[in-house]
């Protein structure tokens, strides 16, 4: 080819690229069927503990000296004094006037979660069978290595878990221990007894009507992998999330639900752990997540644990309903060092309904 | 290159050292859950990749030295060369002379010693860590271009460290406007408060969907597998065009070689967030994984050092494996093989077996944390020193 018919291929070329660009985005993806999950009447969120850890830098140590996020959580050491957990009771209104009551997580030390429960009646409701369901929103240590703390009172309770299952999380299910180092970082002397349902993204399982789990597989941090969301249709509202880490996105959820289930399009609001700014540190996805919430229009957005008070207060700022905490929290023994008096998490004790 | 018989036998048997030897490198480097040092983090590790390839680059294709006899030991004085430039680079210069004397945000002490929001060890050397991958990004794209379009030129028939150092001048001061353009304004918006004073917000926010320049990354590493195609399997066409026995390469040439990359880039960027968009729905300002605009690009760039990886493989380890009179031909079925190679070791590192085993990993997609740039950055420096530093022994005679 000689070089000015190539100039002129170039420029041709460029013309061409300018007229595809034009076109827009190619065809979409195939919309799923919407499963329809029902509706339920309201959705009322007590917190049961959020400060999964108690000393942000304490936590960043162990996983920094130990290989860094993709290090697998059992071959960490943790400071066992650090060790707090993540638990949520959901109440759920039935249209009916029924309610029909929900544990989410089970925490990390046994000690607080034990404090936990008792302050708040849990240990009791599990006894009585008021409680005799548990999902665990997904693997980590600090929303499922305190499962001691339910199955004591109740060994059988039916639990939904993501099915993406390590044998280690077994061992400790089923009455057993792991060590990293030497040094025993969980144990459980009550083996679970009862109906585990492993969960997949396939699907969606429906609790209550109105209140369903789905499944996203997604690989986490500290080599773990999936996450449970519980998505709850409050009738005449909308759509709830709530999560205990949020892992696969807020907005992934809410899009999820608009694709996926009957009525999704009306998001109300997210409750949980947002997973977006985990170590109070800065990135400019943050702002695409801030800009991305407001295209959704939530009406009430509770938030704390792996949220980031930074992203928290910055959302607030900008306009996002962020639903404010009280002091509640600093009536609980211990405190989580990044707390402030922005209160723009929902902490220990608070409540919150939709 | 001049063909044996033994080419492909020899091919074969080193491309499996180069497994074993990639294999152990990872597991002593990188490697986040099994490794010894684990500096997958993700991103250092991904930033000390760059750097050692920019090294590797700047030894053989800036200086020119180059290991072009089959004596193996005239290959480790530029091999040492190329991993102490490597540390003199990374450690010494960014993170002791320009972080502590210039720019903060190259050193993670620098950065811890501010006292900023979430301004401790970890998060100011992954911050760090991405500056430094954003300068290594705009310095190879930039000397890649430079390589194919001037050649030597307007340096050529001067003694070797001559060139060298004016290419590499002229290169680092384009670079730096690459830089300040593409990927600084990423920089500004990643502390809080946002440093408007010391540069621009993301000014692609609207057309890219995120402000994170991983956008530019995406259009920059297809555009470099584009000019590498050209280079090693279409004998530098057309960019051969424009030389001539006394000059290596001229100023259309360049220009040439930077519109090939920015429009072919974009190109390669269109077709491949199409195709993830088919599979994955559109993305969406804010979303995580694969929704995530962010995810989208970086795996345009991942993709893309994909297909150069296996570039480098059959180029050096199978000699491009066909050569017909067909110019065309040749180049058609190249693209092919290359391609399916590509797309050969992307189903192995995603596959939910063989790839996590190997790159120690959580299977699935969409994680950035867990980007396949690092190994397939850290597999072509591999390649690069085998071929430049140790002319490929014993595949070529």
């Amino acid at each position: 080819m000689k070089r000015r018919n190539f100039l002129k291929a170039m420029g041709a070329t460029a013309a061409g690229v300018g007229a595809a660009a034009t076109i827009g985005a190619p065809s979409k993806a195939l919309a799923a069927k919407k499963a329809d999950i029902g509706e339920c009447k309201s959705l009322k969120i007590t917190v049961l503990s959020e400060t999964s850890w108690f000393d942000n830098d304490q936590f960043k140590k162990d996983i920094v000296d130990n290989g860094g996020a993709s290090t697998n959580q059992y071959d960490i050491p943790w400071d066992p004094k650090n060790a707090g957990g993540y638990a949520t009771l959901l109440e759920i209104e039935q249209l009916d006037g029924t309610v029909n009551k929900l544990l989410l997580d089970t925490g990390w030390s046994n000690e607080w979660m034990d404090y936990v429960f008792d302050r708040h009646g849990i240990d009791k409701m599990i006894a009585s069978k008021e409680i005799d369901t548990m999902v665990i929103s997904h693997w980590h240590l600090d929303h499922y290595w305190g499962i001691e703390s339910t199955l004591k009172h109740n060994d059988k309770i039916k639990i939904y878990g993501p099915e993406t299952m390590f044998p280690e999380d077994e061992t400790l299910l089923y009455g057993g221990k792991n060590e990293a180092k030497g040094m025993v970082i969980n144990k459980n002397d009550v083996p679970f007894k009862g109906e585990l349902i492993k969960t997949n993204p396939k699907e969606f399982y429906q609790l209550y009507p109105g209140v369903a789990i789905k499944e996203f597989d997604v690989p986490i941090l500290l080599r773990v992998r999936g996450e449970n969301i519980i998505y709850v249709n409050v009738k005449d509202k909308g759509i709830v999330t709530v999560t205990g880490c949020c892992h696969p996105g807020l907005l992934t959820l809410y899009s999820t639900a608009r694709r996926q289930i009957k009525g999704g399009d009306k998001i109300y609001g997210c409750y949980g752990g947002l997973h977006i700014s985990l170590f109070e540190n800065w990135d400019p996805k943050m702002d695409d997540i801030i800009k991305g919430a407001k295209a959704f229009n939530p009406q009430k957005m509770g938030c704390n644990h792996c949220t980031g008070w930074v992203w928290a207060e910055n959302a607030a700022k900008a306009g996002l309903p962020i639903v404010k905490g009280t002091d509640t929290y600093k009536t609980y023994p211990r405190t989580s060092a990044v707390a402030k008096d922005t209160n723009v998490f929902l902490t220990n004790g608070d409540t919150v309904v939709f | 290159m001049t063909t044996t018989k033994n080419n492909y036998l020899f091919g074969l048997i080193a491309f499996v050292v180069m497994i074993v030897v990639n294999f152990a490198l990872w597991r002593l480097f990188f490697a986040p859950s099994k490794g010894v040092f684990k500096l997958f983090t993700p991103m250092y590790g991904l930033s000390l990749a760059a750097v050692y390839f920019y090294s590797v680059m700047l030894v053989a294709d800036v200086f020119g030295w180059k290991n072009e006899t089959g004596n193996v030991a005239k290959g480790i004085a530029p091999l040492i060369s190329s991993v102490v430039i490597f540390y003199v680079v990374y450690y010494v210069f960014f993170w002791n002379i320009l972080g502590n004397f210039g720019i903060t945000y190259f050193s993670p002490q620098a950065l811890i010693a501010t006292g900023g929001t979430g301004l401790e060890i970890w998060n100011a050397r992954e911050n760090s860590s991405l500056a430094i991958l954003f300068v290594m990004t705009a310095l190879i794209w930039v000397t890649m271009i430079w390589n194919t379009g001037f050649g030597n030129s307007p340096w050529d028939g001067l003694q070797k460290r001559v060139i060298g150092f004016s290419k590499f001048s002229a290169t680092a001061f384009i670079s730096t406007i690459f830089y300040a353009i593409f990927f600084h304004p990423n920089i500004t918006a990643l502390f809080q408060p946002k440093q408007i004073f010391a540069g621009v917000l993301p000014w692609w926010d609207g057309i890219a969907m995120t402000a994170s320049s991983f956008y530019h990354l995406g259009w920059m590493f297809a555009g470099l597998f584009i000019l590498m195609f050209l280079n090693d399997c279409m004998d530098g066409f057309p960019f051969n065009l424009f030389r001539s026995e006394e000059k290596s390469g001229s100023w259309i040439g360049a220009v040439v070689a930077l519109v090939i990359a920015v429009v072919g880039g974009y190109i390669f960027m269109y077709i491949a967030e199409a195709i993830m968009s088919y599979y994955w729905y559109e993305p969406f300002t804010g979303g995580n994984y694969t929704d995530d605009p962010r995810f989208r690009h970086v795996h345009t760039a991942e993709i893309a050092a994909f297909f150069m990886l296996a570039l480098m493989v059959v180029k050096v380890f199978f000699n491009n494996v066909v050569e017909f009179a067909n110019k065309w031909l040749t180049a058609v079925i190249r693209l092919v093989v290359v391609s399916g190679a590509g797309m050969l070791l992307y189903f192995f590192y995603y596959s939910e077996t063989l790839g996590p085993v190997y790159v120690d990993r959580v299977p699935g997609t969409g994680n950035i944390d867990a980007t396949s740039l690092c190994w397939t950055i850290m597999s072509m420096a591999l390649i690069l020193v085998y071929d430049k530093f140790f002319n490929a022994f014993p595949i070529r005679k």
